[in-house]
């Protein structure tokens, strides 16, 4: 009995040990699912959370996984990304992936230019390998937008040309001026014959001198133009000045109003530097329509429509031409300095008119005609001066 | 105003200036107009 007891006794503390051996480990389990279930959440908080766009990818590079930042970069939804090969969907992250898979430590880097329906962007691209739980291997894909990146530092660059440049043939000009008026205050007297061969001679060299001077001026002048000075002006005066004016400086063109303009445009800005905008615009559209009159019968007529859409607190200014068309697929790049594709153009046309809509805090965009008919078509986003249409709200 | 121009006449003037070219052409022009001139690259 004594030893019965004995062996019930040790049964049931084995048993105990058990079911709290049991416990234990099941409690342990729970936790780890808890830990695991925390660190998932915190995993997409942070995905969801960072600017980088990321994608999963499996092995054979399906996509099993796209961020926020991923799906607003590459202008793509969930829906439409997840399950798809990365080489159909993205064709533009094929290689850096192809060469991940090839590389020994099984990682690549690469610098993309990706194309969205807003535009082309830069994008920093890595690759790399992650073991899964169940041993399988997978991939992620992380990009950052270095659109804006780039575009500073090639302006930075090249402004700094722009400045050596200046100097450098600036330098020499005060020399060779200075001795043409040498030459010609000291021997021209002197000569009995041929002389007003000579005066033509020193003449060209000092006036050609003069135009060098300018256009070197005009030069450092972009690479340093002035900050502007805001006011608050009615925007709609401004453009209905240039739109007639530009009327009057080219007759042979058909400048249209496209539906009603509002009455005010309320703006805070420079008016000597929106003023050079919206003309270099006009010029521009100007020039390319003549260049098509030129290839057309006399019957054809070039016309340039310009729109105006309030939007409340912004607007939209449209302005487009039934020219040939923008003259190059990457069309951002006309608005690089010295970009050109017109002979004795000079380049600086749009990229000016660039600077000054985003010194106004405003965009920019080069595109086709968005009504589908053949043309060239520039449209301006700007802001609206939220306190003088209080000003004048106050006033009614 | 008007200077004589006997005034300024046969002064002597010293040029400094690091590039060759334009001290020479200024040195010319000094002379042209009936100065004397020196010449230095720097003021040392």
């Amino acid at each position: 009995m004594c030893q019965d007891n004995g062996v019930k006794s040790l049964t049931f503390s084995a048993f105990n040990r058990m079911t709290q051996q049991l416990n234990n480990q099941r409690d342990a389990l729970v936790r780890e699912r808890d830990v695991s279930e925390q660190r998932r959440q915190f995993s997409e908080a942070v995905l969801s959370g960072v600017r980088a766009g990321v994608l999963g990818l499996t092995e054979s590079g399906r996509i099993t996984l796209i961020n926020a930042s991923a799906e607003r970069l590459l202008g793509l939804s969930a829906e439409a990304a997840l399950d798809r090969p990365i080489e159909e969907l993205l064709p533009e992250f094929g290689p850096a992936f192809a060469r991940a898979r090839e590389s020994v430590i099984n990682r690549a880097e690469d610098q993309i230019a990706y194309e969205t329906q807003a535009g082309s962007i830069n994008l920093d691209l890595r690759v790399a390998s992650y073991l899964g739980a169940r041993r399988d291997t997978g991939w992620v894909v992380t990009f950052d937008d270095m659109t804006r990146l780039v575009a500073a530092q090639r302006q930075s660059a090249w402004r700094e040309v722009a400045r050596r440049i200046a100097h450098e043939i600036k330098n020499p000009l005060t020399p060779i001026q200075l001795s043409a008026e040498r030459l010609s205050r000291k021997y021209g007297p002197l000569l009995t014959e041929d002389r007003d061969v000579f005066d033509n001679c020193t003449q060209t060299i000092i006036r050609q001198v003069g135009s060098l001077e300018r256009m070197v001026d005009a030069f450092s002048a972009f690479a340093q133009m002035p900050q502007p000075e805001f006011e608050s002006i009615n925007l709609i005066d401004l453009l209905t000045d240039v739109f007639f004016e530009q009327g009057v400086a080219f007759p042979a063109i058909n400048f249209r109003r496209d539906g009603l303009w509002p009455d005010a445009l309320p703006v805070r800005g420079d008016e000597r530097l929106l003023t050079q905008a919206v003309t270099n615009i006009y010029k521009n559209a100007a020039e390319a329509v003549l260049r098509e009159a030129d290839e057309k019968d006399s019957s054809w007529v070039g016309a340039i429509d310009t729109l105006v859409i309030d939007q409340g607190e912004s607007f939209q200014i449209i302005i487009r031409d039934n020219g040939p068309g923008w003259p190059m697929a990457d069309v951002d790049r006309l608005l690089e300095p010295y970009v050109t594709t017109r002979d004795g153009g000079t380049g600086l046309g749009l990229p000016i008119v660039k600077r000054i809509v985003e010194d106004h805090a405003g965009t920019i965009s080069l595109t086709p005609r968005s009504d589908g008919q053949r043309g060239a078509q520039v449209s301006i986003f700007l802001h609206m001066d939220a306190t003088q249409i209080m000003q004048e709200e106050a006033a009614e | 105003m008007t200077m004589d121009r006997r005034d300024i006449s046969a002064q002597d003037i010293l040029i400094v200036e690091d590039e060759a070219d334009i001290r020479a052409l200024v040195a010319g022009i000094l002379q042209d107009e009936g100065h004397q001139t020196r010449e230095a690259s720097t003021s040392e």
